[in-house]
């Protein structure tokens, strides 16, 4: 079953992995993104911050819809990683099972105006979170488990 | 019985990694920081008695920067008391775990044996590091 889908630009790093795996009671890990599978820097580095005792998967985006929807990944208890909202609103919009979106990290860029102190946004991807919720997808901004739970509604 | 840590160092590092520590896991209350002969009266033992006097009643982590420093000499005088646990080899990773898990172990020894070789761990020559080949899979 998918515990949690995270979004976070810097993806899987140290203090985050650990602490959401241990809060969350995971046992499987899928980084969903088009750049990692081929870049062998970032690879490294999202498998040195991987906790023990967990599987780690990296998959294209296209190549994680397939997984997720072919029922393979429904004996585990998995937290789903992607870089961007819009990662995670195709994960979304293909997988009825995703409920639960965390917004953990989105590094300001053009365009973007702050909701938190990690989140920065787009108008773009602001419509897009506003879809998904409005499909009943929980939208919650957090950057570790113990930070107080924000609806992503109430930080617009 | 309160549990506290004593980040003690030669110079300012105590006071950076506990800034550092702070980012990560957000304020403290319980990290305290000595950061030696930053004064040109700074007496050390002096210094060093008087965290001890004030903490009988709590457990002290102390974590210094370098085994065999004036610092951990100074603490090492009193690692015969049971409210004591002095390590040395301050970083980062080492003080992150023994902060999470401080108030919520039941042993201190075993937090400390075990944060102390997980840390050690994480000790690496990065260039070196590759990506094994073989990738998982579901």
């Amino acid at each position: 079953m998918i515990k949690l889908v995270r979004v976070d630009h810097r993806l899987l790093h140290g203090q985050v992995a650990f602490s959401w795996t241990q809060s969350l009671g995971v046992d499987c890990i899928l980084i969903a993104n088009d750049d990692v599978p081929q870049n062998d820097i970032r690879k490294t580095t999202i498998k040195l911050a991987k906790p023990a005792g967990v599987k780690l998967v990296i998959k294209t985006i296209e190549d994680s819809i397939s997984a997720l929807q072919s029922g393979v990944t429904d004996k585990y208890k998995l937290f789903i990683v992607v870089e961007s909202v819009a990662d995670a609103y195709k994960l979304a919009k293909s997988c009825p099972e995703i409920k639960h979106i965390n917004l953990g990290g989105m590094k300001v860029r053009e365009g973007t105006r702050n909701i938190s102190k990690a989140v920065n946004i787009t108008p773009g991807e602001e419509s897009l979170v506003k879809e998904l919720i409005a499909e009943g997808v929980d939208i919650e901004i957090r950057q570790v488990p113990n930070d107080k739970k924000v609806a992503a509604l109430d930080a617009f | 019985m309160a549990r506290k840590i004593i980040l003690a160092t030669h110079g300012n590092f105590a006071q950076g990694i506990r800034t550092s520590l702070e980012l990560i896991c957000g304020k403290s209350t319980n990290v305290e920081v000595v950061c030696a002969y930053m004064r040109e009266d700074f007496d050390l033992a002096q210094t060093v008695e008087i965290i001890i006097a004030e903490n009988r009643k709590n457990e002290l982590v102390v974590i210094t920067d370098i085994f065999g420093g004036s610092v951990n000499n100074e603490f090492f005088k009193y690692v015969e008391e049971p409210n004591v646990y002095l390590i040395s080899g301050l970083n980062l990773s080492l003080l992150i775990e023994l902060y999470t898990q401080l108030e919520i172990t039941d042993s201190l020894e075993n937090l400390i044996i075990q944060a102390i070789k997980t840390s050690q761990e994480t000790i690496k020559y990065c260039n070196l590091l590759k990506a094994k080949d073989e990738e998982e899979e579901f």
